[in-house]
């Protein structure tokens, strides 16, 4: 029981990753390889305004707001010209394993590699007892602000006009375009959110292990293509869930066998779903899609 | 024969010559349309085959070598019908994965000494071998090019499934590839083992993949001179880069890959890219470029 639930707070890190990766994929087919590093860009902003002396809420925001922008800027400058030239998909990969690199490069310079302390007062820190389980209350507020996420994208790409924008342009963008969808600006719209959540993540990860460095995003990349690999790809709902399972699997494979197998999890689970059930839990079928 | 470099240009030469190795296991993957970013996995088991033969018995190092190549490739071989059945991004995911997944499996195993990695492997590589094998893969690589089999490759890059009613076993194509490409890397690992003397399992990350992947890219998927071509190219760059620090030596590097990238989409070795040179170069009242382009010509050129 107590397993169940460490699993799933680390789950909902992993959810929270999952969930803007997903996006971006599911509107624009683009594995985005600079998510890791736009984590920790947000992640910085925001340890530099708790710096300043604002507010948690008002850092956080900082922080979500400059990853967003971030993102929108990779976007608008390397990822669509290559749109524009109708590049292969691959292209797009090298683009922005190549962005990922400059921004590793410039924060490691900023930072001189060193790893900075994220100071942890004003974050709902410790455990409370609940049915006699130990939960800790940060892994509590992720899993909220997961869920609220899920549900919050759930109601506008399903219930709002920009939201159908979305899911048009996803659909067929030549034909979105001709009905009248600005189809930059649901990018840019995709590319913001996408951002803002992967800050939020990136941000609790700091505030929960209270340290933040250079590469502290690097590991996670890799996390988050299993989680949406799992949910199946493009999918919100599959990311969440997705995340929610790696983590448990995360946590019963190392405390049920061996605290060895913990670093193999994320690669095992990709290979294996790939394998037996390529579109994931809740993906289209578009794993054979030549 | 290479006396006359200096060391630390000789050890880069060294590098780049290895680098080359990986980048052509890459190239036989991609030239079937495989995104298969596995070459570490293997590179690793290569390695470690090698080193551990090397170090824990009397066989000389040609049987090492020999072996490292075998068992890389037999790996692929087992791993290639699961992998070989996805297409696009998930198989770069899978392939990735299961690189990944040596990595660890080496990392945690006592076996291979863990996060440790293994010392005192006999310098047996120099710089003569490098070369020579680099010009037999050339051989192999420019036969196969022009061979049936290089025609296959192309046509199941291009389309399987005409490739499939042209005649064509698309998987044996693509499972020969892959193995090959397996078999290639296990090489090009146990190489570098003998030249470092030094391996562990950090070495067989995602740095080296990523700079191995992006060659092969900007490079395109024409013919093999043009990845080969990038490696080199960008690798005296690279080097020529360090008086910027090796700070901005990464961001130089990344701006110049985005640039490239906007400018050649397909690659630098993509044929319309210079039909465009070309007609600016021989002046504008030579000839109107012809308004619909060959198709022919067009598929050929991707």
């Amino acid at each position: 029981m107590q397993q169940t639930i460490n699993g799933l707070a680390l789950g909902s890190t992993y959810a929270l990753l999952g969930v803007g990766v997903t996006l971006v994929w599911g509107v624009l087919n683009l594995l985005n390889f600079a998510h890791a590093q736009i984590l920790t860009w947000g992640s910085f902003a925001a340890l530099a305004a708790l710096r300043l002396g604002v507010p948690v809420p008002v850092a956080i925001l900082v922080g979500m707001v400059t990853a967003g922008v971030l993102s929108v800027l990779i976007d608008l400058v390397v990822l669509a010209p290559l749109r524009g030239r109708k590049a292969p998909e691959f292209s797009f990969v090298v683009a922005t394993i190549g962005v990922s690199l400059v921004l590793t490069t410039v924060l490691r310079t900023y930072t001189d590699a060193q790893t900075e302390a994220f100071p942890r007062q004003g974050f709902p820190v410790g455990a409370f007892e609940f049915a006699g389980q130990n939960v800790p209350r940060l892994q509590v507020v992720m899993l909220v602000i997961a869920v609220v996420a899920m549900a919050g994208l759930g109601y506008w790409l399903n219930r709002t006009k920009s939201g159908r924008a979305v899911r048009a342009v996803a659909y067929n963008r030549e034909t979105a375009e001709l009905l009248g969808v600005n189809s930059q600006l649901v990018f840019s719209i995709c590319f913001f959110v996408a951002g803002a959540l992967a800050a939020v993540a990136g941000i609790f990860v700091a505030a929960s292990a209270a340290q933040v460095s250079y590469s502290s995003g690097d590991g996670l990349l890799l996390i988050a293509f299993a989680v949406i690999i799992l949910g199946g790809m493009g999918s919100v709902k599959g990311a969440i869930i997705g995340g929610l399972v790696l983590g448990v699997i995360e946590v019963y494979a190392t405390t049920y066998v061996s605290s060895v197998f913990r670093e193999i999890i994320a690669f095992a689970v990709i290979l294996a779903v790939l394998v037996a059930r390529p579109s994931g839990f809740f993906g289209k079928k578009e794993a054979a899609r030549v | 024969m290479f006396e006359w470099l200096e060391p630390l240009q000789l050890f880069r030469l060294d590098t780049a010559l290895i680098l080359t190795l990986l980048v052509i296991s890459v190239h036989v993957t991609f030239r079937v349309g495989i995104m298969s970013l596995a070459p570490m996995g293997f590179a690793a088991v290569g390695g470690y085959t090698a080193a551990l033969i090397a170090t824990k018995s009397e066989l000389p190092f040609a049987v090492g070598l020999l072996a490292a190549t075998v068992l890389a490739g037999a790996i692929g071989a087992l791993f290639a019908p699961p992998v070989l059945r996805l297409r696009g991004i998930y198989m770069a995911l899978g392939s990735l994965a299961l690189a990944q997944a040596i990595v660890v499996l080496i990392r945690i195993s006592d076996y291979t000494n863990g996060p440790n990695g293994i010392a005192g492997i006999p310098i047996e590589v120099r710089t003569e071998h490098l070369v020579v094998t680099l010009l037999v893969a050339f051989v192999v690589l420019e036969l196969s090019h022009r061979s049936h089999f290089g025609r296959a490759a192309k046509a199941v890059r291009l389309d399987e499934r005409t490739a499939e009613g042209m005649g064509v076993n698309v998987f044996r194509v693509r499972f020969m590839s892959f193995t090959a490409a397996a078999a290639i890397a296990g090489c090009a690992g146990a190489l570098e083992a003998h030249r470092t003397t030094v391996i562990s399992p950090d070495q067989y990350g995602f740095a080296t993949l990523v700079i191995v992947f992006t060659y092969v890219l900007v490079g395109g998927n024409g013919h093999w001179a043009g990845p080969i071509l990038v490696t080199w190219g960008l690798t005296v760059l690279r080097d020529s880069l360090h008086f910027a620090g090796s700070n901005w030596e990464d961001v130089i590097y990344g701006v110049l890959l985005v640039v490239i990238l906007l400018v050649a989409p397909n690659g630098l070795s993509d044929r319309s890219l210079y039909r465009g040179l070309r007609r600016r170069l021989r002046g504008r009242q030579d000839r109107p470029a012809p308004d619909v382009q060959d198709p022919a010509e067009k598929v050929a050129s991707r």
